[in-house]
């Protein structure tokens, strides 16, 4: 099991899926960041002062995790970090559920909107378990890529 | 020791790329179009009384027709005002109740806009408003511009919380439109209201 997981492709393919999503949803958000401050300010847990910051930044680090994951830099930094966010979404927006709150789940930014549901939750989840799935073993293939650049005749 | 320091390099990563994500937040939102204030001000509103809305305004007493004196008048006529300073940030938004909105529509007063974005408002809007979307409000410039500018205009959008209605209504304060009413409301209340809904498609 472990030796299918750490396979080189199956983390290529989650880092490219994982990288291509946060690109994806990053890209509203940064473009129009007015919309994704009204969709934190519907959650209602955030103090007023601090939505717009963390609209304009979260969006940025979304974008630089995913290119990041894609391009094969910082993987285990921003798959952390996209990690940690999806737990704070998860939360989010099971709060949202819990509290009745018949709002835009801002997963995507303007283009795409959905209302806050299960679904969205299940979707997290599952972006989640690509997260912990590069950041288990894309240092085992780091080591195989350092060991095999170390094994070349110079 | 290994460990230790494996785990301080990814923290160093982290921070790296949190720091170029403000950074680069900072720099895109300070010269794109769409860029929004660091902080985000709460909307001051103030609530309209209906002798305002429905009463004749009364500019005689008694037959006699009353002249302001004159530092009044000039502060009445914007034209002579030292425009130093714009009044959106000063300005509470003037907002009405649903009994109000529904006496207003009743009496054909005004026009209603509706500030959601087009998708919400073609699930269902007001019967009789005219959806301008606050977030591409540029785009209806050449129409909103035909108004004559003393027309009431109720805006309004989902809820309270809702502030597509505030930067719609702060557009038109810059356009210079002299009655502006905001239905707090919004699309929400209307629905818990129970009253008429409208999916009709209006061309504006």
């Amino acid at each position: 099991m472990k030796n299918i997981l750490s396979n080189k492709y199956l983390l290529l393919l989650s880092r490219v899926v994982l990288g291509l999503v946060f690109v994806i949803a990053s890209v509203d958000k940064i473009a129009v960041p007015e919309v994704f401050a009204l969709n934190i300010q519907a959650y209602q847990v955030l103090p007023l002062s601090l939505v717009n910051l963390t609209a304009l930044v979260i969006p940025w680090v979304e974008l630089l995790c995913g290119i990041f994951l894609i391009s094969k830099i910082f993987i285990r930094s921003s798959s952390l970090l996209l990690s940690a966010l999806l737990c704070l979404f998860i939360i989010m927006l099971a709060t949202a559920l819990t509290r009745g709150l018949t709002i835009d789940c801002g997963c995507f930014g303007a283009s795409h909107t959905s209302p806050v549901s299960w679904s969205r939750i299940d979707e997290d989840i599952g972006l989640l378990l690509f997260g912990v799935h590069i950041l288990y073993f894309s240092e085992s293939e780091s080591k195989l890529n350092t060991e095999e650049i170390t094994a070349k005749p110079s | 020791m290994q460990l230790k320091q494996k785990s301080s390099s990814l923290f160093r990563e982290i921070g790296t790329i949190i720091l170029i994500s403000v950074f680069l937040s900072l720099v895109y939102n300070a010269f794109s179009g769409r860029g929004i204030s660091l902080i985000r001000k709460e909307i001051q509103k103030v609530a309209v009384t209906d002798s305002s809305l429905f009463l004749p305004h009364q500019d005689t007493v008694q037959g006699v027709k009353i002249i302001a004196p004159l530092h009044e008048r000039a502060l009445q006529n914007p034209d002579s005002m030292a425009k130093l300073y714009p009044k959106i940030e000063s300005e509470p938004f003037k907002v009405i109740s649903l009994a109000q909105l529904k006496k207003l529509l009743d009496e054909k007063r005004g026009i209603l806009l509706d500030a959601r974005n087009s998708d919400e408002f073609l699930k269902g809007h007001i019967k009789g408003a005219r959806n301008i979307p606050a977030l591409e409000v540029e785009k209806y410039f050449d129409k909103l511009v035909t108004i004559p500018r003393d027309t009431i205009v109720i805006i309004y959008c989902n809820n309270p919380e809702c502030h597509m209605g505030a930067i719609l209504a702060d557009f038109l304060k810059v356009m210079e439109f002299k009655s502006l009413l905001l239905y707090d409301g919004g699309w929400d209340g209307w629905m818990e209201a129970k009253m008429p809904v409208d999916t009709s498609i209006v061309n504006y």
